[in-house]
């Protein structure tokens, strides 16, 4: 049995306007590709027999198939996307990739990337991020060699389970209807359009829903971080409204940037539960990045799920097969 | 958030470049207009959305494809009109044509023949400007193709070392004349290593961050960190708008590189439908409203071309005016 592996490498993560407001790094795509060609390198001491490679549009991923067609045991095989320079690349590699029977994906991006390739390929094909975005709350600070590595023993089977761990998600209802997903949060801004995308200023939040959380965060997940430590583990998630009268929540939004957060009240949402979000003309960011713009008519709920991405836990897995064991 | 009457402002702008634009196209095939022309239509959001955040004693420089830079800046489109035609009446007193329009009464220090030529003015001002004491700042317009001339390369490098209010903008219209600044694949001819202009800056340790710039709000929103940093004292930033000309390289390029659909693609994300859908949907205004803006621009545009087409040429007397600075020529 041909054992196959995924590679997809983002070429925008890392380069929104966080660069202007912030003390966020900018990512060359020369790194991505050195990031890229470790986590083959990886894969392949991992035992990964063929990589398949995200087709994209800067050529980044050609990039890593050209130089490292002739240098490892693994079989490299392009992806094409449709080559619309958009997350739908990422999208329809992953799914590709899931088609193909991939056992393991490993994603060069952030946390939009990481949530792209999970709402291509789902929750059952084991995943892992090398940080390369803005906040990176799923990603892994590791040597890409390394996170390859263990992508590759996750692959090939080498590795228990308990080396995987399942996130939530977060389900978007529009007027009752599924129309996207998050991994990390949804937030509900009181800004009337997308824009440049990326939550600059916490001023403009209204509302909330985590899954996840920690003080180790940047991002929106800070704010809960530092407000109620919430694992991936964790069956619970938080829905948080903002405002004054409450409780004040220092929190790193950005890459240097402390903010004071108001928050109005706070609560615990369960598994299955929807929370709706009172109505108002409104832009809804998922991951952190606004992505939805809705009206006073429409009804925006967000519901709490396991089935979230299935994350590699790169220290457990390399320390399993350590010689005397982890 | 933007006020209504500023919205419904960029909007107008926006409408005024594109119906300037078509009926320059339509005018040039008939051949009313000499010289070379190369048009703005498509890229309307880059142009409007970064220059509604300028204030007075601002400025820019522009390119060959200026026209939509002037209109957003606040130049009378009858004398850009007039100059296009080449008569007395023009901005330049018609003779400079499309490639050479320059009114430093609002701000704008030229469009430019040379590819790439803008940088160094831009640093030249920010310079100035930096001197003075001024918070002022200049923004730096130019192509992707432009991105490899070896003038905005030092100039990125200028501005960068001498931390001066420069915001370089590049209008990433996905053609360097008829070559793909992106492909896919090495085995197609690409115009750069780099592959995003956005990592050039990076090397000169200027920020700069990639924007859709099929979005005015979007682009309006970057813009305005970028002015805001450079006001501030912060030094250069870049902007890297990923954009689309519906047009040719130039007026009568055949066009053979790309395809009829593929410029059908870009049409589906046209910047002033998006922004027109926006409009509506925000209550800002209605369709009927914005079809009177649209009304308003064409009219005024067909103004413009009466009064170009009634302004007498300059005299042959008026050939070494305005050219040279030595009074012995």
């Amino acid at each position: 049995m041909v054992i196959k592996a995924g590679l997809i490498i983002n070429p925008d993560a890392g380069k929104d306007i966080r660069r202007l407001v912030s003390s966020a790094s900018y990512l060359s795509n020369f790194t991505k590709v050195e990031l890229g060609k470790r986590v083959v390198m990886g894969l392949d001491a991992g035992g990964v027999d063929e990589v398949l490679i995200m087709h994209d549009n800067y050529g980044l991923g050609e990039d890593v198939f050209t130089t490292l067609s002739k240098r490892v045991s693994a079989s490299l095989k392009l992806v094409e996307t449709r080559g619309t320079g958009t997350a739908l690349d990422t999208i329809v590699a992953a799914k590709k990739m899931k088609e193909d029977g991939v056992k393991a994906i490993v994603v060069v991006g952030g946390d939009g990337t990481l949530r792209a390739v999970f709402k291509g390929c789902g929750g059952d094909v084991p995943m892992v991020c090398v940080a390369a975005g803005t906040n990176n709350v799923t990603g892994a600070f590791y040597d890409a060699t390394l996170v390859g590595y263990a992508a590759g023993l996750v692959a090939t089977g080498k590795v228990l389970n308990d080396c995987l761990i399942k996130a939530k998600s977060l389900e978007v209802l529009l007027n009752g209807k599924s129309v996207d997903t998050a991994v990390i949060d949804v937030a509900v801004l009181k800004t009337p359009y997308i824009g440049a995308r990326a939550i600059v200023d916490v001023d403009y939040l209204a509302y909330a829903v985590f899954s996840k959380g920690e003080p180790t965060d940047i991002g929106l997940a800070s704010i809960l971080g530092f407000l109620r430590p919430t694992s991936f583990e964790s069956d619970l998630g938080y829905l948080v409204e903002f405002g004054e009268g409450g409780l004040k929540v220092r929190s790193v939004v950005m890459p240097g940037e402390f903010r004071e957060v108001s928050i109005k009240s706070f609560r615990p949402v369960s598994i299955g539960e929807v929370v709706e979000i009172p109505q108002d003309r409104y832009t809804v960011a998922l991951d952190g990045e606004r992505e939805l713009e809705v009206t006073k008519d429409d009804v925006v709920g967000v519901k709490l799920l396991r089935n979230g991405p299935l994350l590699i836990n790169v220290c457990r897995v390399l320390r399993s097969v350590s010689v005397m064991g982890g | 958030m933007l006020p209504p009457e500023k919205l419904l402002d960029m909007y107008y702008k926006m409408v005024l470049i594109r119906a300037f634009e078509d009926k320059v196209h339509e005018l040039f095939a008939q051949g009313k207009i000499p010289g070379f022309v190369h048009l703005y239509a498509g890229e309307e959001a880059v142009a409007v959305g970064v220059i509604s955040n300028l204030k007075k004693g601002d400025y820019i420089t522009s390119t060959h494809r200026g026209h939509g830079h002037c209109i957003a800046m606040g130049v009378d489109i009858k004398g850009m009109m007039a100059e296009l035609f080449g008569r007395k009446t023009g901005t330049c007193k018609g003779k400079g044509g499309s490639m050479h329009i320059a009114d430093f009464e609002v701000g704008m220090l030229g469009a430019n023949g040379i590819v790439g030529a803008g940088g160094p003015l831009a640093v030249g001002a920010a310079l100035a400007l930096k001197y003075k004491g001024t918070d002022n700042v200049v923004v730096c317009f130019a192509g992707d193709g432009a991105q490899n001339q070896g003038a905005i390369l030092e100039s990125l490098n200028l501005a960068a070392i001498w931390k001066l209010p420069v915001i370089f903008v590049v209008e990433d219209n996905q053609y360097a004349i008829s070559l793909r600044s992106l492909t896919p694949s090495k085995l197609q001819p690409r115009t750069s290593t780099a592959r995003s202009v956005a990592e050039r800056a990076v090397g000169f340790g200027i920020p700069s961050v990639t924007v859709d710039g099929q979005d005015v709000l979007a682009v309006y929103e970057a813009a305005k960190a970028a002015v805001e940093r450079a006001r501030r004292g912060e030094g250069p930033s870049l902007l890297d708008c990923k954009t689309y000309r519906y047009y040719g390289h130039f007026e009568g390029d055949p066009m053979v590189y790309r395809s009829v659909e593929e410029i059908e693609e870009w049409r589906k994300r046209d910047p002033i439908l998006l922004f027109k859908q926006r409009l509506i949907r925000d209550g800002i205004a209605t369709e009927e409203l914005l079809e009177d803006i649209r009304r308003r621009a064409v009219k005024e545009v067909e103004d413009a071309v009466e009064f170009a087409e009634r302004s007498p040429y300059p005299e042959p007397s008026e050939a070494y005016t305005d050219v040279f600075t030595d009074p012995y020529y």
